[in-house]
């Protein structure tokens, strides 16, 4: 490979970079709910498109890129509920725990956020991609690699879950 | 209800992307992600803003595994292969010696053993390893009929050279047989009264 065409590529992948930092790290964020992991997964997940880069340019790096991020996200929250050394539940868990109340001054946009985060990994992630990402079931089950089923399932128990939480947090709120 | 809630989560996650946004810092630690993923050089290590806990240890590798992970695989299959080396090592150190051992009692059988099969020998056989180089030739001993005096001492020395020139028949002897002199002759007993038709 010449000097010049390594330079071509990778200015080809530094704009493929800057296109889609913001929409990968929202969907990273997204996925994690914390903005220092997010950033790490995001890190490695371009690191995996730029191995592969010779491959995936002409095909859809970004899909590729949301893959890996989705499937970080997911094991990295296995990772944690492994070990155990960071707290799995939500801040209004943490809130109950500690005989805080919850906060009346929360807008109803943050009960949807502490649902949200109570939602184990995957169907979080399933969450992320179908109302952020706007994707749908056939790629939602190619991006985690499981069946349309098990996307219709695990939708089915976030929405239920979803619901429920905003519901309970309504009701604590009055 | 379900659409709004998918109408409130959509509304939410537009809101909430308004305060994501990377900067300039995280693009180029991204950029040079990407460089050094590209053209790899020896020792070199990929920065991470945080080192306490998350990728860095949990994915560093290209394939998303921990690496402790697989180091404790290759660990273990180290030990195994050793283990496995240590174990044939053995069976080819033990078979040898094992074989030095056995050796000598092959020999303790006389090539030419007087006693008939099936005839009870009255002597105990010599014990195992302990070699006698000549075997007594001169105690005849007939089939199912053991010889008297089977705990006596012999009366001469045996490994003479007249020991080879005594009367020797295989098989036992026959009725009227003369038993060598040396057998019979200790008590004083006449050969004769030892005989039995």
């Amino acid at each position: 490979m010449s000097t010049q065409e390594t330079r071509g590529a990778a200015d080809t992948f530094e704009e493929f970079v800057n296109a889609t930092a913001g929409r990968l790290l929202r969907t990273a964020v997204f996925l994690v709910y914390d903005r220092h992991l997010a950033e790490d997964l995001l890190q490695v997940a371009y690191e995996r498109v730029a191995k592969r880069w010779r491959r995936l340019a002409d095909g859809d790096p970004e899909a590729y890129a949301r893959r890996v991020l989705v499937n970080l996200a997911i094991d990295e929250s296995k990772r944690r509920a492994r070990r155990r050394d960071l707290p799995a539940g939500s801040v209004a868990d943490l809130d109950r725990i500690a005989g805080r109340g919850p906060q009346p001054e929360l807008p109803a946009d943050g009960e949807l956020d502490d649902a949200l985060r109570a939602l184990p990994a995957q169907q979080r992630a399933v969450v992320v991609l179908r109302y952020w990402c706007d994707l749908g079931e056939r790629e939602i089950a190619d991006a985690l690699g499981i069946s349309r089923g098990t996307v219709k399932s695990h939708t089915a128990r976030a929405m239920a879950a979803l619901r429920a939480h905003v519901r309970e947090g309504r009701t604590h709120g009055r | 209800m379900d659409d709004e809630l998918g109408a409130a989560l959509r509304d939410h996650f537009r809101r909430a992307a308004d305060d994501i946004q990377p900067d300039a810092a995280l693009l180029r630690r991204l950029r040079d992600t990407a460089t050094a993923s590209r053209e790899p050089s020896p020792g070199r290590v990929l920065p991470f803003r945080r080192s306490g806990d998350g990728p860095p240890d949990g994915f560093g590798g290209l394939s998303g595994r921990d690496p402790g992970i697989a180091r404790r695989r290759g660990l273990w299959t180290v030990a195994a292969v050793a283990a496995a080396v240590a174990i044939v090592a053995l069976v080819f150190t033990v078979q040898p010696s094992a074989e030095k051992k056995t050796r000598p009692a092959d020999r303790v059988v006389p090539a030419s053993s007087p006693s008939t099969p099936g005839a009870a020998s009255p002597l105990p056989s010599p014990p195992p390893g302990k070699l006698n180089p000549t075997p007594k030739p001169t105690r005849p001993s007939g089939p199912g009929k053991p010889h008297g005096g089977g705990d006596m001492p012999p009366s001469r020395p045996t490994g003479g050279p007249a020991d080879s020139a005594g009367p020797q028949q295989p098989g036992g002897p026959s009725v009227g047989d003369r038993p060598p002199a040396s057998t019979s002759s200790p008590h004083g007993i006449p050969p004769s009264s030892t005989a039995k038709p």
